[in-house]
């Protein structure tokens, strides 16, 4: 009985060890609630909060997860923003012209797979570095944007109750929509890296490209599915957060630049490739997300809200170096 | 069925005008463990990488179980679909990952929805690991990281890859370069798993000291040609050894005149 309390400690130690990082990333979540919560318990037992919390926070949590498979893959994808503006304005002109709602998303989403599908040939055919090639598209795609828009924006408030909307950015009861597709991203983005062939095929081509390509990984194809994908869902985050605001406007996206780059760093995924955790990215995106609603909760000013960011990153970090170097 | 698992016959290879090889003959029997030994540049990596497919000969003829090779059609997966596999010390594993998704890297076991069956690769893996390795510390389980692992303790989850998917000749690039004297002992008694299961091996190396113990037949590569190729039986470690004191005073003259 004893030895088998013993084996059984033992085994939720090793458990507990090998996912510290995201148990880490987990409790600085909860210690930055528990902050705001003592400086203000009126406002942070209110659910308004939260709702006002999860109307946008979902769409930079959704970027970051898929962007993260790119990271793993030992690349980066930094036009993601111009992804998101690009698919919504495709969305909004021909939403604008044939008023079919289902033909405007599929053109949306297809444009953005383009996109992606683009940055993967120019890394993985040509060989760019994805950095640049990708910083490439980040200008190239909104400047096609300011040139057809001339930096208009366009309203869309007739989408308001229609289906698409509904499922996309309703709200049911009060909680906003996205965060259900939130969670069911979550779980799909789960799935693929720890329990599907692609997870593992992208791991092991961002760990060590040369050793996967001996052993019959199609190298070039993984890295032009990773960037597709971010196409994908870079173009699907651009649609929700233009039905949520029921507006296109010309820099759409630019927000979520540097935000959803630092969930996922701050989620625990290393820079170089290789490794990386879905679920770090996901509560990386909701602390910064908690701390987007959380500093004016307690009564600062917007002022402060980069300063927090910046704090929280780097402390993240730290962490994450001494856990790496502890066994 | 052939003598020879692997032969090549008057192997040519030209780089941009580097005659690198020059009509080299080369062969690998069946369980035969052969020490391909030659100073850098001399044409091993050249040899190896033809064999496994990376490049293609200019000249010569290559023969896999008696089977004649079309050069235009020979490439690394046909080479392991011939049961050809290389194992290059820093190319081998995804270090970063744990031991099964490094076994089963590129040949997972899924359902039909290409989901991983886990459980069923760390069983097979804990089994590899106990049956070619004789890993049984428990510090050490499917689930830890390679990196974790010592420079001989890699060699050996790379070469028991190998030898899980049946791999008939396994090539050995330098496994025990860079490594210490108990972990060279290692990678040793991994090389004579592979005699013990009925395979062949070509293990490359300058260090004539590390092949010796292990080698069934010796061949010595200087310049692009093969010098020598000898059984084990029928010359010493010192005989061996004189022999390529000799090839490599026989450079340096030729370099001097």
């Amino acid at each position: 009985m004893f030895k088998k309390v013993i084996f059984m400690t033992n085994k939720l130690s090793i458990k507990i060890n090998r996912y510290r990082l995201q148990l880490g990333t987990f409790l600085i979540f909860l210690g930055i609630w528990i902050i705001f919560f003592t400086l203000n318990p009126a406002a942070f037992s209110n659910p308004y909060i939260y709702h006002a919390m999860l109307a946008m926070t979902p769409i930079s949590v959704i970027l970051a997860m898929s962007i993260t498979l790119v990271i793993i893959c030992a690349e980066i994808d930094l036009s993601f923003p111009s992804t998101m503006a690009f698919s919504a304005f495709v969305f909004s002109s021909v939403m604008l012209s044939t008023n079919n709602a289902f033909i405007s998303l599929l053109c949306a989403l297809i444009a953005g797979s383009f996109i992606g599908f683009l940055n993967g040939l120019l890394v993985a055919k040509i060989g760019l570095p994805s950095l640049i090639a990708t910083l490439g598209s980040l200008f190239l795609w909104r400047g096609v944007i300011m040139v057809l828009t001339e930096g208009w924006g366009t309203t869309l408030g007739f989408l308001e109750g229609t289906f698409l909307h509904t499922i996309m950015v309703g709200r049911m009861g009060l909680i906003p929509v996205q965060s259900f597709w939130m969670i069911g991203f979550l779980i799909l983005f789960w799935l693929i890296m720890n329990k599907h062939k692609l997870g593992n095929h992208i791991l092991a081509t961002g760990d060590n490209p040369e050793s996967a390509r001996m052993m019959g990984i199609n190298v070039d194809l993984i890295k032009i599915i990773v960037f597709t994908q971010a196409g994908f869902f870079a173009s699907l985050a651009g649609i929700m957060a233009t039905l949520e605001m029921l507006n296109f406007y010309a820099s759409l996206g630019e927000a979520f630049f540097l935000t959803v780059l630092a969930s996922i760093f701050i989620g625990g995924t290393s820079p170089f490739g290789g490794e990386g955790t879905i679920f770090g990215s996901f509560i990386g995106g909701l602390i910064i997300g908690l701390l987007g609603v959380g500093i004016l909760g307690v009564g600062l000013t917007g002022f402060w809200t980069q300063l927090f960011y910046g704090l929280i990153l780097i402390i993240s970090l730290i962490l994450q170096a001494i856990l790496r170097r502890t066994k | 069925m052939s003598e020879y698992l692997v032969q090549m016959k008057e192997i040519h290879k030209f780089f941009s005008g580097v005659h690198a090889l020059k009509g080299v003959n080369f062969n690998v029997g069946y369980n035969e463990i052969v020490g391909l030994v030659g100073d850098n540049g001399a044409g091993k990596s050249t040899l190896i990488k033809i064999l496994s497919g990376v490049f293609p000969w200019d000249k010569g003829e290559l023969y896999i179980k008696g089977r004649k090779i079309d050069k235009k059609e020979y490439s690394v997966k046909k080479a392991r679909e011939l049961g050809i596999q290389a194992v290059y010390q820093e190319r081998a594993l995804a270090e970063k990952q744990c031991i099964w998704r490094n076994i089963f890297m590129g040949r997972e076991l899924t359902n039909h929805l290409a989901f991983l069956d886990i459980a069923r690769m760390k069983k097979e893996t804990e089994e590899i690991m106990k049956k070619y390795l004789g890993f049984t510390s428990a510090a050490i389980d499917p689930d830890s990281k390679v990196s974790k692992l010592s420079g001989g303790e890699k060699q050996g989850i790379a070469i028991a890859r190998s030898l899980f998917f049946k791999a008939d000749l396994i090539i050995l690039d330098e496994p025990t370069t860079a490594l210490s004297l108990s972990e060279v002992r290692k990678v040793l008694s991994f090389v004579e798993k592979i005699k013990e299961e009925g395979k062949s091996c070509i293990f490359i190396t300058h260090n004539i000291y590390h092949v010796y113990p292990v080698a069934d037949r010796f061949v010595i590569l200087d310049r692009g040609k093969v010098v020598m190729d000898l059984e084990k039986r029928s010359i010493s470690l010192e005989e061996l050894i004189d022999k390529m004191m000799h090839i490599a005073l026989g450079k340096e003259a030729a370099i001097n005149v």
